[in-house]
């Protein structure tokens, strides 16, 4: 089943002689509870286009659609409410609210809907996190690792349609780096979650079902490695 | 409870500082609005429950009304408390005053219920009658007639109605009509009653009693009267006691009580009220400019900082009115804390000055008045002031949290709207380079690249400058207007005049006064007031414009009042020796000389026809030696001067007449002589200017000066001036007045021609003082304002930049390297600052200067001094500032510095 399709995408920044083409007339679709891997080298626009999927920056041209849904067919309101419930999105620099403990950023998408946390998923992504010590700690009191792990369990959180992942280990070393590619791996395959890695570590994309190379802003290659397992 | 509100709460605990300096600000700006409007309130209230004191509450009040109508009058809509008086009747008490066209009367009014409330009747004696036989004299009464009562004394007289020998009644505003009036006067149907006198009271005022009454008002109970009334009453809305007026014409002869009717809102339109007009809206704007934009730079500076935080918010599904809500709870938790606080601050601050200048303000009214300067609180202007300071918080924390709302999250996170630039927009120049060396290249370059950032810096401190120097101007001018519409201050404590045969030694008189009052600085001094006459090349162009528009001169020379005054000779060497003249030019009796003080207090038209207070220059002092002259009506024996007239072949002619015992004109004879032959013209050589106004009347006028010695030597030898004045100064005037007093009697001479000068220019001096001290306070929470201000944004701006100064120091930036490239930031924010507050700060000093003109006449001036202040401070706060955020910055760790996101 098609969860995200993107057509003919384009993003172009600054003007005249000034001009970026960051996203070049990009278009593919991704199937519910697949793994994919978006590598390319510095610049390339993968970066651009992870945001532009997870509703935080918009297209010069072209569309998304999540779910059957126009993604900037929407209103900001509705927009912050597509982010809040249908993405999950997880940075290099984790981005967590530093005066908010652990469960706080956590559950975050979700007290912001205004609907009441559900303890027991928050205690089960606490156990398998690996937080359940730390949940009333600040992010400024937690390694690296750590805080990464907090922002992976503030995206999975909403059981979104998609989880959107920018670098998650570009700030970790290679053993923190491994665990949180299995973690990734692993609510791909026990939450059937759809998952989108950007990455330029090999190791890490050659986990994932399927890897797209971009380059200049164009899609250069697109290789399904094995069937999704999810 | 609410995500974002946990957020905003968290927060703001975790930026102590900030928080508490942006609470402060609250607190500051609110006290502020408290004290000046608690202030200005209870300064209002001081004045009308002074003014009841001494003049009673009434507002309105009617006379000559039957009973009936001053029963309609009482239920009148809008009238509040009421009262009457009903006329018992008039009675001839002292005859020998009706032929001087003096009070002869005496009226009895009887009291009705209440009146005590609305009028001020204070006994000096006794008690208040209580039945139509008992009787209240007026204090007046038996120190002007002769007529003289003391309480339990009976008095019998004859009352009547007042009435023209056309049988018309007369009215209080009537004066005696007396033997040669238009009409002859009666008392008609006179009836004789007989009252036990219960007391004396201080008498009316002129507003209830006015000056042309030619009787003396007696007060009883519970006589009927004759069916004159008079009613007293209250509005119950006086602010708009001018609506009800015209609403409601008079039957009777009607007054207002002005001063209470002025207090209440309703002024004339005099060039004073303008100018206070003027300075409370100028107050008000530069206490609304300093608040607001205090409140909003905390929040503008906490937004910017907090952007990335918002842009956290909105990736993870945060919308515009969560964000919005957020920062507008952070106002109010804010504003829930500094504005209950500023409240009390405000309260309290205003409550104790007032307190401390209880002192000054008794002596502004009647000296033993019950009435005190206290703190009245008007709730809903305490409301008011809450609600603007609210009103303001949420504007201020909403306006900038636009913008946080507005960029894409990414771009929030990121940042990026800061720094887009061009590597031409940041070139700095080699100048720089070379005075600061790499860190003041990196301190320009930083400065030109976020020139957002900077800008509430820059704004901060401007406003700070000009708020500073702008409450300066507004105090000084201020000042100068109450100094200079109240006359300036001559410095003479104790006056004395002798007369007659006591004029003979002035040094004897003089030396025992000095040695009773134990003052050292005394002198003596005769003086006349002379219309000088100046030849007009003499005539200094300020007095020529002055004299251009009267109609009275003539065209060979220019008239001029002014005092000519011969001062004791040791007093007039000191003077000639504190301006640099050599005394010895001026005690030649053959060629008398004078010094003259030039100025002249002057009262011109204002812009709004009120009158402006000035002081203009008499005599050009480039033409001086110059001589002036006067003229007089020569003396006759026997004979008194009384008019000029002018004869058939047009030549002007002097009259005189018969004298009388006292002086006055009498018989029919009228001599005439020619001007030219009887009149007797003396001239004065003027030789030397004074510039500081001193001895009493110099101060305010043009005064000539001559020796004491030398006064026959310019009058002639029969000239007399009939009295010697005799001026002090005395620190402690009340003991030396007393002791003067004392020495005075023993010596057999009359206290009456002694005065305690000092006491009643007291009240102007404490008008000045109080005037001084509202500004002190004014410019010193103003100054706080803008301190909070300043340190607000330069430490959080610095502790913005945590990252960026550790990855200087990490690739090598010294201590020394940082401290230099911060002196160098310093320096542009304290230049940049002053380059838009001087400015500005000038401009407002004109606006106050055009309002301070509009009551008194003074030049345009800036106040340097506050202005060097304002420069000093400037840099010494932004460098106190720099030094305590880097302090704070060093703490850092270098690579925690760089890894912490979470800045």
């Amino acid at each position: 089943m098609e969860i995200l399709r993107i057509e003919n995408l384009t993003k172009v920044y600054g003007s005249g002689e000034n001009q970026v083409r960051a996203l070049d007339g990009v278009s593919f679709t991704v199937e519910k509870g697949e793994f994919l891997a978006i590598i390319g080298p510095s610049g390339s626009g993968k970066s651009t286009l992870l945001h532009i999927l997870g509703g935080v920056d918009r297209p010069t041209g072209g569309k998304v659609w999540l779910d059957g849904q126009d993604v900037y067919a929407q209103d900001e309101e509705q927009l912050a409410v597509f982010r809040r419930r249908q993405v999950g999105l997880i940075y290099q620099f984790y981005n967590l609210i530093p005066v908010l403990n652990v469960e706080e950023n956590m559950t975050l998408p979700v007290l912001m809907d205004g609907r009441p946390v559900n303890e027991e998923r928050l205690n089960e992504l606490l156990g398998i996190l690996g937080l359940n010590e730390r949940r009333k700690h600040l992010p400024n009191q937690l390694s690296g690792g750590q805080q990464q792990r907090v922002s992976i369990g503030r995206a999975l959180m909403n059981a979104p349609s998609v989880v959107l992942a920018d670098e998650p280990t570009g700030n970790l070393d290679s053993r923190n780096s491994q665990e949180i590619v299995e973690l990734l791996r692993s609510s791909n395959v026990r939450y059937k979650q759809t998952l989108i890695v950007i990455t330029h570590d090999e190791n890490i994309a050659l986990q994932a079902d399927r890897i797209i190379a971009i380059e200049d802003g164009r899609i250069t290659r697109d290789e399904r490695i094995r069937e999704a397992r999810a | 409870m609410n995500i974002l509100c946990v957020f905003t709460r968290k927060s703001l605990l975790a930026n102590r500082t900030r928080t508490v300096v942006t609470i402060i600000g609250i607190i500051l700006s609110m006290a502020l609005i408290t004290a000046v409007i608690e202030g200005a309130y209870s300064g209002h209230q001081f004045l009308i429950r002074s003014v009841e004191e001494e003049e009673g509450a009434w507002m309105v009040s009617e006379t000559g009304l039957t009973p009936e109508e001053a029963e309609t009058l009482r239920h009148t809509d809008g009238v509040g408390k009421s009262a009457v008086w009903n006329e018992a009747g008039w009675a001839m008490i002292a005859p020998e005053r009706a032929e001087r066209g003096d009070k002869p009367y005496m009226l009895v009014e009887s009291m009705g219920e209440g009146i005590e409330d609305l009028l001020a009747i204070r006994l000096t004696a006794g008690r208040m009658p209580e039945n139509p036989g008992e009787i209240l004299l007026p204090s007046n009464l038996s120190l002007t007639s002769g007529v003289d009562y003391r309480e339990g004394d009976t008095l019998t007289a004859a009352l009547g109605r007042r009435v023209t020998d056309a049988g018309e009644t007369v009215s209080i505003f009537e004066p005696f009509a007396g033997p040669s009036g238009e009409f002859e006067e009666t008392v008609a149907d006179p009836e004789e009653r007989t009252y036990t006198v219960v007391g004396i009271y201080e008498h009316f005022s002129w507003e209830v009693d006015p000056y042309e009454n030619p009787g003396f008002i007696a007060l009883t109970r519970g006589e009927e009267g004759n069916g004159n009334t008079t009613v007293f009453c209250t509005l119950k809305h006086p602010g708009r006691t001018v609506k009800w007026l015209d609403a409601h014409p008079p039957v009777g002869v009607r007054r207002v009580h002005s001063d209470l009717k002025k207090f209440n809102g309703s002024f004339g339109n005099s060039s004073m009220t303008t100018a206070l007009y003027g300075f409370t809206a100028v107050l008000v704007f530069l206490v609304a400019f300093g608040s607001v934009s205090l409140i909003y730079n905390s929040f503008s500076i906490s937004v910017s900082e907090r952007t990335r935080q918002f842009g956290i918010l909105k990736s993870v599904g945060a919308t515009k009115k969560q964000i919005r809500g957020s920062v507008l709870y952070e106002a109010f938790l804010l504003s829930a804390v500094g504005i209950p606080v500023g409240l009390v601050v405000g309260c309290a601050g205003i409550g104790i000055t007032l307190t401390c200048l209880r002192g000054a303000f008794d002596s502004m009214i009647r000296p033993g008045s019950e009435t005190r300067m206290k703190l009245v609180l008007h709730p809903a202007a305490l409301l008011i002031a809450a609600l603007v300071c609210l009103v303001t918080t949420l504007i201020s924390a909403a306006v900038p949290a636009r913008r946080a709302i507005r960029v894409s999250p990414i771009d929030s996170i990121r940042q990026t709207e800061d720094v887009k630039l061009r590597a031409k927009e940041v070139k700095t120049g080699r100048l720089t380079r070379k005075l600061f060396g790499f860190e003041g290249m990196m301190a320009s370059k930083n400065f030109k690249r976020n020139r957002k950032r900077y800008r509430s810096t820059v704004v901060s401190l401007f406003l700070s400058v000009m708020l500073f120097i702008s409450a300066s101007s507004f105090c000084s001018y201020l000042t100068g207007a109450v100094t200079g519409v109240a006359g300036e201050d001559d410095g003479m404590d104790i006056r004395y005049y002798t007369a007659g045969d006591e004029r003979d030694d002035p040094e004897k008189t003089l030396a025992m006064l000095s040695a009773a009052g134990n003052t050292e600085d005394g002198t003596y001094m005769d003086n006349t007031y002379v219309e000088y006459r100046i030849p007009p090349e003499a005539t200094h162009p300020e007095a020529k414009e002055l004299l251009a528009s009267d109609p009275g001169q003539e065209e060979d020379f220019y008239t001029w009042g002014g005092s000519l005054t011969f001062l004791r000779d040791e007093s007039f060497r000191d003077l000639c020796r504190k301006n640099g003249l050599d005394p010895a030019d001026y005690f030649d009796p053959d060629h008398p000389k004078a010094l003259v003080s030039n100025r002249s207090r002057i009262m011109r038209e204002g812009r709004n026809g009120g009158v402006r207070y000035g002081y203009a220059l008499t005599l050009d002092p480039e033409k001086i030696p110059c001589t002036l002259t006067s003229v007089a009506p020569m003396e006759m024996e026997g004979y008194v001067f009384t008019e000029e007239s002018v004869s058939e072949n047009g030549e002007r002619m002097l009259n005189y007449m018969a004298r009388g015992e006292r002086g006055e004109a009498v018989g029919e004879e009228i001599l005439t002589f020619p001007a030219s032959e009887a009149e007797v013209v003396t001239e004065y050589d003027v030789g030397g200017v004074i510039g500081i106004p001193t001895y009493g009347t110099a101060a305010d006028q043009f005064t000539l000066f001559y020796p004491f010695s030398m006064e026959k030597a310019v009058l002639g030898p029969d000239a007399d001036l009939y009295q010697t004045n005799f001026v002090f100064r005395a620190p402690n005037h009340a003991e030396a007045f007393e002791d003067m007093e004392d020495a005075l009697t023993e010596a057999g001479m009359t206290t009456a021609r002694l005065w305690d000068e000092a006491a009643r220019s007291e009240s102007n001096r404490m008008l000045v003082r109080v005037v001084n001290v509202f500004s002190y306070g004014f410019i010193i929470l103003i100054s706080l304002i803008a301190l909070a201000n300043v340190f607000n944004t330069i430490s959080t701006n610095i502790m913005l930049r945590r990252r960026e100064f550790a990855m200087l120091r990490s690739i090598g930036l010294g201590n020394r390297g940082f401290r230099r490239m911060m002196n160098y930031e310093c320096l542009i924010y304290g230049m940049k600052g002053l380059m838009w507050g001087l400015p500005a700060a000038f401009l407002m000093t004109w606006v106050i200067w055009r309002v301070a003109g509009s009551a008194f006449e003074t030049g345009f001036y800036v106040p340097w001094p506050s202005v060097i202040i304002a420069v000093g401070s400037v840099f010494a706060v932004v460098f106190a500032t720099m030094l305590y955020a880097s302090a704070k910055l060093r703490e850092d760790n270098t690579v925690d510095a760089l890894k912490n996101e979470n800045l």
